[in-house]
């Protein structure tokens, strides 16, 4: 469980710094070349991934939501 | 860019900014004196969002035709970019206002009032055998009755929804980079679509949270304790946040439709589009912070 | 290009009558209305403080009830802190840093004008409450719950100001920044920037990271009071603390704010009367990055008393003293500045010296505050309000009227009148210490603060420190007559103004024409 939530943690932690990273070269390349977009890509990519691996966490017993108690 | 001055562009006088002024008078005199009853309140607030309406119209519509003018240089161009940042930058610590009071309210404000830390006493003298547990509507049980919303259903449909959108503009950007004009157009229109998608389930979402558990509700409201306070509130502004960039990205699109930008030059573009992941991620941390961990 | 929409009306004309305040975009314009309406604030401000002080002549009751005396604490407090001082430093900011980097304007002139049109609007919607159902806010400016939320048809009015008062100042730090950042001159390099643009560009940052939180924390009391949610109500499983520490990771970065920008103001009028280059350039940069940064990790050491973990107390005393080793670079480096250079004592330079020497005092004041266990001695008396007081008035107050008497010649081309000018530092600078250094003396004896009445044995000291409000009141009447009559008239600035000044804005003409540096300077 806690393992689960600290990658969790520590993928959204990549996803946030790949957003940041895309900001810093908005403004720095003023649109001329392609970092700022490839900086927005690696995070959307990143975001599907993060969501998709908290289902197959879920699946597989690896993490409970929050207050949710077990079925059954 | 065809034609872009070597100067830097500064207006001489500009009406705008003291309509906006007068709109936020009104607008805000309205929403205070309506929270106090009085009657007057409603009209104030409808002639503040009106006038603001017209302001914003107004000033962006200036500022486009100043654009597509080619008024602007790279500089000019430049401190839009920097702005942009800035003005993101301060809305990050805006939620993070918001974050906070939730790590705070269940790091410590609920242990402390189930007895940790040096807090025995309190636990045992006010609210003997409180548990502070996550979620909570505190000791007194404060709005009663209430489910908390899980992360299946709406919520993940919504994620899904949202993140959809977030690679539907990503592609946008390529198109717009890549000159695909068509490309270009239809994946912006389905990354607003999607957006608003979002807005109206999140709205049938709170619908369903507000119910009675007795009609088949969850009766979680704004007043559930702090787990309702910090869920709606979070939820609520990041809702906000999206409807306006939805709102953004239709202006975009128009202005993708009459060929306002170009490969080279499309920092309008660029902007929404980064405001737009933005709220994106602020999404993913509150589907993860919110509804998981 | 010249072809286009860009009609060309005479740039050098200012518009004329009232368009050319409320469609300003120059920066000179919106700067001169900055400092204009920080001078009516600061004399709301200061009356409210006449009336306090009034109370406070003898013990007992004597003027007004103990419910107004409080709103009069918090107003006073609002008004002096968003009206008066910020709008102050961002009016100075307005008008010296174009000038100062070289460039033509402000880099967003219309979202300028919106950050200065909005302070008004404000001022009306918080000092309007005075006059309402329940009075003015009266919990003092930290708008602690649950007290805060018992304010009457005000509360909501306070918010919505804050709000706006907030949306204000990132706007204008916004603009700052990017003004710094984008529009500097060719060759002028970061680390060659005047020390008030540095100081300004890192106190824009502050401003930025800190003011949404501030919308946040009172965001959430408007719900708390209007919506039912219980952020900050524990049997809901909120906290009332849990504000204090929202409000404070806002406030202490605030109270740099506030100062930062003084320090840039010193830092330029001392070389320039000692005619020595500043000492420690870079050192001065560093250390004003660093207390910035240190802003943001000591909040809770104005909570010390609210009950914390031994851990958390220790944490938060220790990163307070270490404010203390930036703080040490940059009063020794004002003290090296002047050793040995030629001084000369101007008005400006009496009230920079007045700032190191006062504000140093105030410095260790805090240092004795900041030290967790006697700070449960002094929290809540006056030795916190005399602590502030002196960081607030003999710091940032004089850092702005230094900076004022200092460019008033290059503002409207005119040399205000020493003989006054002196006389008007000398009754500020002897007052303020009677009025604020008996606080020390009664505080440390146990006199609580924001409160109309008190034991007798501190009412000796208390007549002397209205004493001293009163005659320092008196004496900014002073301030105003001196640059009246400087707008009016007076012996002719040159260009260079001061003997010793250096700097792109010592090069344009005094008065500096309505429009600067259209073409970029070259700065070798």
């Amino acid at each position: 469980m806690v393992l689960t939530k600290i990658f969790v943690l520590v993928v959204f932690l990549g996803i946030v710094s790949s957003l940041g990273s895309a900001m810093f070269y908005l403004v720095r390349d003023e649109g001329n070349s392609d970092r700022t977009l490839k900086a927005l890509t690696w995070r959307i990519g990143l975001s599907v991934a993060l969501f998709a691996s908290l289902f197959v966490a879920y699946a597989l017993g690896l993490i409970q939501p929050h207050g949710i108690t077990p079925a059954g | 860019m065809a034609h872009t001055s070597d100067r830097y562009y500064i207006p001489h006088g500009s009406p705008w900014p003291i309509v906006g002024t007068v709109a936020l008078l009104l607008l805000m005199f309205g929403v205070a004196s309506a929270l106090n009853g009085a009657a007057i309140g409603k009209f104030s607030m409808l002639a503040g969002a009106v006038v603001l309406l017209f302001m914003l119209f107004g000033w962006f519509g200036v500022v486009i035709k100043e654009s597509v003018d080619g008024i602007y240089n790279q500089q000019v161009d430049r401190s839009f970019r920097m702005g942009m940042a800035w003005f993101i930058a301060s809305e990050v610590m805006f939620f993070a206002a918001f974050f906070g009071a939730l790590f705070y309210a269940r790091q410590i404000v609920l242990p402390w009032l189930g007895g940790e830390s040096n807090n025995f006493f309190t636990n045992f003298l006010l609210w003997p055998g409180f548990e502070g547990t996550w979620p909570s509507n505190g000791p007194a049980e404060i709005g009663g009755e209430y489910k908390p919303m899980g992360p299946w259903g709406l919520p993940a449909i919504n994620t899904a929804i949202l993140l959809s959108s977030g690679v539907t503009i990503t592609i946008a950007h390529h198109a717009l980079k890549a000159g695909n004009r068509g490309m270009l157009i239809l994946f912006l229109g389905l990354t607003w679509a999607l957006g608003l998608l979002f807005v109206g389930l999140q709205a049938t979402e709170y619908a369903h949270a507000y119910h009675d558990i007795a009609d088949g509700g969850l009766g979680l409201t704004l007043g559930s304790g702090i787990y309702g306070s910090t869920f709606f509130m979070l939820t609520g502004f990041h809702g906000l946040h999206v409807t306006l960039g939805a709102t953004m990205l239709i202006v975009i699109w128009f202005r993708c439709l009459k060929g306002h930008f170009t490969p080279e030059n499309h920092f309008g573009f660029e902007g929404v589009a980064w405001y737009w992941h933005f709220v994106d991620v602020v999404w993913l941390g509150l589907f993860i912070f919110v509804y998981w961990l | 290009m010249s072809t286009t929409a860009e009609a060309h009306h005479d740039h050098h004309d200012a518009p004329s009558g009232i368009k050319r305040w409320i469609f300003a975009t120059n920066h000179k314009d919106i700067g001169t209305m900055y400092l204009v309406f920080s001078g009516l604030m600061f004399f709301t401000g200061g009356a409210m403080a006449m009336i306090i002080r009034a109370e406070l002549f003898q013990p007992g009751l004597q003027f007004v009830d103990p419910g107004f005396f409080n709103q009069m604490t918090t107003m006073h407090a609002l008004v002096m802190v968003f009206g008066a001082v910020m709008p102050a430093l961002v009016g100075l900011a307005n008008w010296m840093v174009p000038l100062m980097v070289g460039a033509p304007d402000m880099a967003l002139p219309r979202m300028n004008n919106w950050s200065f049109w909005i302070l008004p609007v404000a001022a009306i919607l918080l000092v309007s409450t005075l006059f309402m159902g329940g009075g003015a806010p009266a919990s003092g400016w930290t708008m602690y719950p649950p007290l805060v939320l018992q304010t009457g048809d005000a509360f909501p009015f306070l918010i919505f100001s804050v709000h706006l008062l907030g949306m204000s100042s990132i706007m204008g730090a916004i603009n700052i920044v990017v003004t710094i950042m984008n529009m500097r001159a060719p060759g002028m390099g970061l680390l060659k920037m005047p020390l008030f643009v540095w100081t300004w560009l890192i106190t824009a940052y502050l401003l930025i990271l800190a003011m949404p939180v501030l919308a946040g924390a009172v965001t959430m009391l408007l719900t708390d009071e209007y919506f039912g949610t219980s952020f900050f109500n524990a049997a809901g499983g909120g906290d009332p603390v849990m504000f204090q520490h929202v409000f404070w990771f806002f406030g202490h970065p605030e109270v740099y704010i506030m100062i930062l920008p003084a320090f840039g103001i010193v830092s330029q009028i001392i070389p320039t009367f000692a005619r020595k280059p500043l000492f420690g350039y870079d050192s001065m940069v560093y250390a004003t990055a660093s207390i910035a940064f240190l802003s943001f990790i000591v909040w809770a050491h104005h909570m010390f008393t609210v009950g914390m973990p031994l851990a958390g107390q220790l944490f938060f005393m220790f990163s307070t003293m270490l404010i203390a080793v930036p703080t040490g670079v940059k009063v020794f480096n004002w003290t090296a500045t002047m050793w040995k250079g030629s001084l000369t004592f101007e008005t400006p330079m009496l009230f920079a010296v007045a700032f190191l020497f006062l504000f140093t005092i105030g410095g260790f004041s805090g240092l004795m505050l900041g030290i967790t266990p006697a700070d449960f001695q002094y929290h809540d008396t006056y030795f916190v309000v005399a602590h502030f007081h002196y960081t607030l008035v003999p710091g940032a107050v004089f850092g702005i009227m230094a900076g004022v008497y200092f460019w008033l010649p290059k503002w409207t081309g005119h040399m205000y009148n020493e003989k006054l000018g002196k006389l008007h530092f000398w009754l500020s600078a002897i007052f303020v210490n009677v009025t604020f250094f008996p606080q020390h003396f009664v505080g440390l004896a146990g006199m609580p603060r924001r409160i109309p009445d008190y034991a007798t044995q501190f009412a000796d000291f208390n007549m002397i420190s209205s004493i001293g409000a009163f005659v320092f009141g008196a004496s900014q009447l002073l301030f105003v007559y001196i640059i009246w009559s400087c707008v009016r008239g007076g012996e002719k600035a040159s260009t260079q103004v001061w003997e010793g000044a250096e700097g792109l804005e010592w090069t344009v003409p005094s008065p500096a024409p309505h429009h600067t540096f259209e073409v970029a300077p070259e700065v070798r």
